[in-house]
């Protein structure tokens, strides 16, 4: 073959093109793969939160075959080799018109055929093996794309957009735990309350008692109680500091003022006649006030307490008696501590006070009674706590307590619901930020008990 | 299979040729591109338009190839009144020398019959002169009074025809100017080509032009030339090549569509293939390459293709249509 030199060059080169043609597929393919595989991972974990590994494996392998498959070179054709290698070392084309040419009838074939040869001569085929890596734009183009797709498998993702919502039982597993910690701390808060005394100490109590009744029966959502106990650590916090500023020692014109309302608040006689008044004395809160008290019946109240029983509907405080509007039972809504008092062994005829009140801004009422012969005496003290006034007083009633309703049964306030002070409120569709307000807001409308 | 050519003629027949091109360049400084162009003309048989404007070396160069390759010349100077006969020759009555004798019509040969033909300003002529001269540049003969004449081979044309003075001129016909095997544009020469053209031409001596090539020799290389290999991928690029001026062609570029109306005919594909094998053979190759046909596209396509009214309203020229075909995927693709 007069060609055999430029035939052996081409058939190096044509291998060697094809190994490295194959690598350079294998490589590209991997990309290819890898890149798919990132986007449909990325898919899967952004929309369903998930990705199965076996499922990326299988769609890794499908990728690289099926690019592999595509891109399969093949072995370069002589002529193709030949112009290969032209282009690669600028024999303007040469060897694949020789090539082509090899079989024609021509004068100058043969001249062609030489000087191919002698170009042949001189090439090597291992210098003309083609990039296993791309240059150029194109592998910046790789380069950039593997990046991406490393940084998507390290970024963190939002997952889980079109995924369907967890089972009911997983999350009512999870909602208890939370309400059974939520629990947890309302105990050991209420916990640390015993060793604080007062009026907002108590109130708190109330609302962690109600806060932990609500919870054990399911009837107040886990977020709200969540809110409301935070609510009530820091009102907690909030008295455990305001205990610490009040602990100082008494001065000695505070010892006199003690002792002066020692003096005021004496009884001038007070003698048990009904030998089981005590323990229902004791059991009947001033507040709830009696009807028909005979008692009372010029009081400046009556008018105040009129008003009171026309706006809650009931009886409670007049009833049918025509004396009823002197009682100072129904003024429980009134003024606080601010009113005159009768001066003690009067006759019960004075101005009474709502004591037991609790109204907005009364202080702590300190009452007590006993029975004297269907009538009572009653000594208060009203006034605001720290430093605010404090007024002492005495009234005598008529209340027939075999009679008494219980405290319970009474209609104590115009418009509150009934059971627990703001209870209504849990039930109401009132936003979380405002639902402690409105419960607080009833609450003060509570008469003390 | 033919018997394979001696070596020693080709190396001879290449040597010649390279010799050819300097002895030309050393009257005609700085025009190596066309002086190279000419030639391949010359050995591929073609005839050449050169457009360029006064006093750039036009007729010296006619008169210099002619020096250099023994060849017959003739220059023909168009003018509006110039009358066919006066290009082709007529027929006359003749006596004998004592004028009593027998009288004959005889045919005077016109200054086309020569081996080398100048047509200077040849847009200057009536078109009906023009196509006495384009019939006879492509049939090779020309006809008078029933009488064919063939023209002696080698036969080559190099018509001129100065672009700043259109006014009184004739252009020539689309369908003519395709005639030419190659269009070539001469462009003032550079300062230091043009130092030493003065310095060559103002001197006492001239340079001379020896003879280098016989005309038997000259024949012998055209026909050398037609026997050059070309491989299918690079004729198929000088066919691609001419498909790509073709507005209505999917090989179009954006600017061929937008400025040519007309394309190039085959005869474009056939000149690049020729010219290929020209190149080739001059620059001492057996094989046309992709180089050949790229480097010869726009002399041989400029004049074939035919722009529109909007190219000549932007300025747009054939070169610019030419270069961006020559700088598309086509030419990448195929090479």
């Amino acid at each position: 073959m007069a060609m055999r030199t430029v035939y052996d060059l081409l058939d190096r080169v044509s291998a060697q093109h094809y190994r490295h043609a194959v690598i350079s597929l294998a490589g590209r393919a991997a990309v290819t793969a890898a890149v798919a595989v990132t986007l449909v991972r990325t898919i899967m974990v952004v929309g369903w939160g998930f990705a199965p590994a076996a499922l990326l494996v299988a769609l890794f392998l499908v990728a690289f075959a099926t690019r592999a498959i595509a891109g399969y070179p093949g072995r370069m054709s002589l002529i193709a080799a030949a112009r290969y290698v032209d282009r690669r070392l600028d024999l303007k084309d040469r060897l694949a018109t020789a090539v082509e040419w090899e079989a024609r009838t021509s004068r100058i074939v043969p001249w062609l055929i030489e000087d191919a040869k002698l170009h042949a001569r001189f090439a090597k085929a291992e210098e003309l093996a083609p990039r296993l890596w791309p240059v150029g734009r194109r592998a910046l183009w790789g380069a950039l794309t593997l990046l991406i797709a490393a940084a998507l498998w390290v970024a963190p993702l939002p997952a889980g957009i079109f995924a369907r919502p967890e089972p009911a039982s997983r999350l009512l597993v999870t909602e208890e735990e939370e309400i059974e910690a939520i629990l947890d701390s309302v105990a050991s808060l209420r916990e640390q309350l015993r060793a604080l005394s007062g009026g907002e100490i108590e109130r708190i109590e109330r609302d962690l008692a109600e806060l932990q009744s609500s919870l054990r029966d399911r009837s107040l959502p886990k977020d709200e109680a969540v809110a409301l106990l935070r609510h009530l650590e820091r009102r907690v916090e909030s008295v455990a500091a305001d205990l610490r500023d009040e602990f100082e020692p008494l001065s000695a014109a505070d010892l006199d003022r003690i002792q002066n309302l020692a003096e005021q608040l004496r009884p001038a006689e007070i003698l048990p006649r009904n030998p089981r008044g005590a323990d229902d004395g004791m059991a009947i809160p001033y507040g709830a006030g009696r009807a028909g008290d005979p008692g009372g019946a010029d009081s400046e109240q009556s008018d105040e307490t009129t008003r009171a029983d026309a706006a809650d509907g009931s009886d409670g405080t007049g009833g049918d008696d025509p004396d009823a509007s002197a009682s100072p039972v129904g003024a429980s809504a009134g003024t606080g501590g601010e009113s005159a008092l009768p001066i003690p062994g009067d006759g019960g005829h004075g101005e009474l006070s709502p004591v037991g009140g609790d109204g907005a801004g009364a202080g702590d009422g300190v009452e007590s009674f006993e029975r004297l012969g269907g009538e009572r005496i009653l000594e208060h003290l009203t006034g605001q706590s720290g430093s605010g006034p404090l007024r002492g007083g005495q009234v005598q009633t008529s209340l027939q307590f075999d009679d008494a309703p219980e405290v319970g049964d009474l209609p104590l306030q115009a418009g509150a619901a009934p059971g627990e002070p703001g209870a209504g409120v849990l039930r109401e569709n009132i936003p979380l930020a405002h639902r402690h307000l409105v419960r607080r807001y009833f609450q003060e409308l509570e008469p003390e008990p | 299979m033919l018997e394979a050519l001696d070596a020693q003629v080709v190396t001879d027949l290449q040597s010649k040729l390279e010799r050819l091109s300097r002895e030309i360049g050393k009257v005609l400084v700085g025009y190596e591109q066309l002086i190279e162009e000419c030639i391949i003309a010359l050995l591929s048989g073609g005839h050449v338009l050169i457009e360029g404007a006064p006093g750039l070396g036009k007729t010296r160069l006619v008169k210099t190839i002619g020096q250099a390759i023994e060849l017959s010349q003739s220059r023909i100077q168009f003018t509006p009144d110039l009358m066919p006969a006066d290009v082709v020759g007529t027929n006359v009555l003749m006596s004998d020398e004592t004028g009593f004798g027998e009288r004959q019509i005889r045919f005077s040969p016109g200054p086309i019959f020569a081996h080398l033909v100048l047509a200077d300003e040849i847009n200057r002529a009536t078109p009906k002169t023009q196509s006495a001269l384009l019939e006879a540049m492509q049939e090779q003969s020309v006809t008078v009074a029933g009488a064919t004449h063939r023209l002696e081979q080698p036969f080559f044309v190099m018509a001129t025809q100065n672009p700043i003075e259109m006014e009184g001129t004739y252009p020539l016909p689309e369908a003519q100017v395709d005639r030419f095997f190659f269009k070539l544009l001469v462009h003032p020469p550079s300062p230091e080509a043009m130092l030493k053209i003065v310095q060559r031409t103002t001197g006492a001596q001239e340079p001379t032009v020896h003879i280098v090539l016989s005309r038997e020799e000259l024949l012998f290389a055209q026909r050398i030339v037609r026997e050059v290999p070309i491989a299918e991928h690079v004729a198929r690029l000088a066919v691609d090549l001419v498909h790509a001026t073709h507005p209505d062609s999917p090989l179009a570029g954006d600017l061929v569509k937008r400025y040519v109306a007309y394309g190039s005919s085959p005869r474009g594909a056939q000149t690049l293939v020729l010219a290929g094998k020209a190149r080739a053979l001059l620059q001492g190759r057996f094989n046309v390459s992709t180089d050949d046909i790229v480097r010869l596209a726009p002399p041989a396509l400029r004049h074939r293709v035919i722009l529109n009214f909007e190219a000549e309203a932007e300025g747009v020229g054939p070169d610019t249509v030419v270069q961006s075909i020559l700088s598309g995927p086509v030419a990448s693709v195929s090479a």
